[in-house]
């Protein structure tokens, strides 16, 4: 290992051959015979960092140094990476992050962009270098309800975005499920939300976007305008470009009706989504689930058309049962086993809780739930969310769901008492550039389907060491079956070249070299 | 511990994931977008190690509307926290140079059944005051408040009020029942004080008369006063939900079903970033098609009337008294 290149990062791309990404010289391997590696071990050292903020100050670009600002940014949603800027600026417009670029990439500082920060895996935590906080760039621009679109600035929130919509009586189409995310971090990670199946990821809603290049040009670009960079940067974890801003498809806003169906066995309720996806029988599905016990197929539908045509075609279709019967099936199950009464009492006060804070009166009219997002997204918080989170995941195509997910379940059971699956499935519109080497598995066709694997952390106590390995145990089934994930930067970016392979890795890092020759944007996510 | 460590722990400020959805409701993150002007910076800072001194454009930017508090998931006690902060910044360098007078000695009048506070706004405005207090004859008795009103702006600014003082006011209070204040900040600090008594808004008591309830036409925008009502959100969530769906006029609520506020009843601390509640205004009545604003808070009505084409009313003014 040329040790040179670690001091001198400046140097480390340029040097580097190609394809010879040395093991991590920071971290002993955590999955034994099987080296660790990263793509820029280098941490950069500080050196220019005062020129660097001197220049920005004299092209009014604010520069936060104060220790307490730059902690308030140490860590992300995920609260296991921390890291900590030399400073933050808060986004304010194309020109400024423009010139921002410009200058790192003459004087090689990191730039690291945050949106909502909800990522997970440090992917949006600046380890040195500059903090762009882009949700200083946080309004709607302009609505076209005539041609059903809005363009907003990126750092927005989807809430945000949500509120001022639905003056217009319009929505977004799809969006994570957590309120706090923004839409440029979403759009370069994918986003998935239970109308996927219908609507597909969050990113394949752009129209256009305003990009600022790595080297610092400002381009809009969509598929007839400079497509090349609108593939890159739609799913391209922030590595081809900053979007400042986003031209999104919307639709008329409607409350909508849910249904849950119950099951006992997972690979039941795993083949009946895929039903429901394939034959696109609702407007809303997805499985959630109180450890591998209570698995819960959520079903919605925007008009009382689709709702009936449901009933008539599909509900007897699948094997979930309404409440009654489950809880008929739980009583007996649990009576033959009395020794795990603990069980069925959790099983029971979570769905106790859970129940009435996903129907909240307020939020309920004619029996039809209205800003279903809002609810999703508090009530996600609130019985998922906790200062660590880890939440590996497998993205995979429609024939290896069923396996993918009953292995990272089997691990799930190994490492924690409690814990939740989130599966749904993805629409995929044709073979866009967009997905290679993305969240989208490379062998899925028409849709893929993920899961995300949510320990309950509660107030115990993991070590670091515990929740990688948990991961680590997750992404290696994702290995193994040879496919993707949705969180795969950061401190997962070790699975890049194993789960993608030298050739298609390599490809992707001369594209990045080409738009960042100082590979200074986003240098801890992916390259 | 510390004065910060034990403040941390009081109002929760250690179980904060940092998620952020205290900002999207409020209005000082709407206007400025920085995270360091907002509960989730202010929570984030004390969990590194930082205390109030390191906050201190923060804590005077907050309007103390509530807007946070019901909102955040992991239970922090947003409103709680931010004004023992201030108070511990008011200790630690003084109080703010225009801070409040007050401090006199109580009144000595002992009050019962149910007493109104009318707030330092409404007892400005003589004739609104005198409808006000027709309208709740039967109900209510007007208690003398202008002692309470100089507490609450002592407070607002991180100035504990004087023990004496309030164990005084307490005292006075021991016949009382329900105490209606139009001054929503009152409403949290009342109900710890005495928490036996009923404490509820000057909006809410009017609007149990249903003749004032049905003067509301579907083309208004009742503009709910936040404070009060992120301090009882649980309950008054409901309440005003009802409202809605009875009259079909619009609330000023958010997506979140919180008040949106002008920020107009705060008592600003000296700062370089205050909330401006006419753009606040302005969000809210965006693209609502509203006729007429009625509103619960004198200080909001004022703030309404300053933009043109649109007629204001206070929530009083439903009715009129012949
Ligand atoms: C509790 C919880 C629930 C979640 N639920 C879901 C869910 O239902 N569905 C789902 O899809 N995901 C979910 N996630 C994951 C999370 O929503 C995504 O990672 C998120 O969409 C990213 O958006 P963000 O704005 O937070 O991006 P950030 O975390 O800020 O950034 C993500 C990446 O994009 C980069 N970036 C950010 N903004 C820009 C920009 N404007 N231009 C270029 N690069 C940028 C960052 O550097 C980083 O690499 C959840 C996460 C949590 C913690
Ligand atoms: S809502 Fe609560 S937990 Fe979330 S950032 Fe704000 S204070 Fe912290
Ligand atoms: S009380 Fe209001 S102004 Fe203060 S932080 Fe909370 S929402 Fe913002």
């Amino acid at each position: 290992m040329n040790t040179a290149n670690i001091s001198s990062p400046g140097l480390y791309a340029e040097t580097l051959a190609k394809g010879a990404i040395p093991a991590d010289h920071v971290h002993p391997d955590s999955l034994k015979g099987i080296p660790r590696r990263q793509t820029n071990p280098a941490r950069w050292n500080g050196e220019g960092w005062d020129a660097f903020v001197g220049a920005l100050r004299a092209k009014n670009v604010e520069v936060r140094e104060k220790k307490q600002t730059c902690l308030v940014y140490a860590t992300d949603c995920g609260g296991l990476a921390y890291g900590r800027p030399h400073g933050v600026t808060l986004a304010g417009s194309a020109e400024q992050i423009s010139a921002i670029l410009k200058e790192a990439q003459k004087r090689r500082v990191p730039v690291t962009v945050k949106g909502g920060g909800l990522t997970t895996e440090g992917e949006s935590v600046a380890f040195g270098g500059l903090q762009l906080d882009m949700r200083g760039m946080n309004r709607v621009i302009s609505v076209d309800g005539k041609n059903m679109t809005v363009r907003a600035q990126a750092g927005i929130h989807w809430h945000t975005l949500a509120e001022a919509l639905r003056r217009d009586g319009l929505d977004y189409l799809s969006a994570p499920l957590n309120l706090t995310a923004s839409v440029g971090g979403t759009l370069g990670v994918g986003g998935i939300d239970i109308n996927s199946p219908r609507l597909g990821p969050s990113a394949d809603q752009a129209v256009s976007l305003q990009v600022v290049t790595p080297t610092g040009e400002i381009r809009e670009c969509s598929e007839s305008e400079n497509p090349e960079l609108f593939e890159r940067v739609l799913l391209g974890y922030g590595q081809f470009g900053v979007i400042t801003e986003a031209v999104l498809r919307v639709r008329k806003f409607t409350p909508i009706t849910m249904y849950y169906f119950y099951y006992g066995s997972l690979r039941d309720a795993l083949q009946d989504l895929q039903l429901l996806v394939r034959e696109d029988a609702a407007d809303y599905c997805g499985i959630l689930t109180i450890l591998d016990k209570a698995i819960n197929l959520l079903v919605a539908f925007d008009s009382d058309e689709r709702e009936h045509a449901f009933f008539e075609k599909w509900r007897n279709r699948i094997r979930g049962h309404g409440e009654p019967g489950f809880a008929l099936r739980m009583a007996w199950h649990y009576g033959l086993r009395p020794w795990r009464l603990g069980e069925a009492l959790y099983l029971l006060g979570r769905k106790r809780a859970l129940e009435p804070a996903f129907k909240p009166g307020q939020y309920m009219e004619n029996g039809k739930i209205v800003d279903r997002a809002v609810v999703f997204g508090n009530q996600v918080w609130k019985f998922w969310g906790g200062r660590q989170m880890v939440i590996p995941d497998l993205a995979v195509n429609a024939e290896k769901f069923v396996e993918a997910i009953e292995r990272g379940n089997a691990v799930c059971r190994k490492y924690f008492p409690r814990y939740t699956l989130y599966c749904v499935g993805i629409k995929l519109s044709g073979r866009r550039q967009r997905y290679e080497l993305s969240c989208v598995p490379p062998d899925a066709v028409d849709f893929a389907y993920g899961c995300e694997f949510e320990p309950l952390l509660g107030d115990a106590i993991y070590s670091r060491e515990y929740l990688q390995t948990f991961k680590n145990e997750i992404y290696d089934i994702g290995v193994d079956m040879k496919t993707s994930y949705y969180r795969f930067g950061g401190m997962m970016k070790g699975y890049i070249r194993r789960a993608f392979g030298d050739e298609l890795v390599d490809k992707h890092l001369a594209m990045k070299r080409a738009a960042d020759p100082a590979m200074i944007l986003n240098p801890d996510v992916i390259f | 511990m510390t004065n910060t460590s034990a403040t941390l722990s009081k109002y929760g400020s250690e179980k904060c994931t940092g998620c952020g959805v205290c900002m999207l409701t409020c209005p000082v993150w709407r206007q400025t977008r920085d995270i360091m002007l907002t509960a989730c910076g202010r929570t984030r800072t004390l969990q590194n190690g930082g205390g109030p001194q390191d906050m201190r454009d923060s804590l005077a930017a907050c309007v103390l509307c509530g807007s946070c508090g019901p909102v955040c998931p992991a239970g922090v006690d947003t409103v709680g926290l931010t004004t023992e902060l201030r108070m511990d910044l008011a200790e630690k360098t003084g109080p703010a140079p225009d801070s409040a007078p007050g401090g006199q000695s109580s009144p000595g009048v002992k009050a019962c059944g149910t007493v109104f506070f009318p707030g330092s706004a409404m007892r400005k405005d003589n004739s609104l005051l005198g409808h006000a207090l027709r309208l709740l004859e039967q109900e209510a008795g007007f208690y003398e408040d202008a002692e309470i009103s100089a507490m609450a702006e002592k407070m607002e600014a991180g100035i504990w009020p004087d023990p004496g003082s309030l164990k005084d006011f307490v005292r006075s209070m021991a016949g009382v029942t329900e105490i209606v204040a139009a001054d929503g900040f009152l409403h949290r600090h009342l109900r710890q004080w005495l928490p036996e008594v009923r404490v509820t808004g000057f909006g809410e008591t009017l609007l149990r008369r249903p003749d004032i309830k049905k003067a509301l036409k579907a083309t208004d925008l009742y503009m709910i006063e936040a404070r009060g009502y992120h301090a009882d959100h649980s309950r008054l969530v409901n309440f005003y939900d009802r409202l809605r769906l009875e009259t079909g006029c619009r609330l000023n609520t958010s997506l979140q079903r919180t008040a949106i506020p002008t920020g107009a009843t705060s008592r600003q601390n000296p700062g370089p970033v205050r909330v401006d509640a006419r753009e606040q205004a302005r969000w809210i009545l965006d693209k609502r098609k509203t006729e007429r604003v009625v509103a619960e808070a004198v200080e909001d009505m004022k703030i309404f009337k300053k933009i043109p084409g649109i007629e204001v009313i206070h929530v009083a003014e439903l009715l009129s008294l012949a």
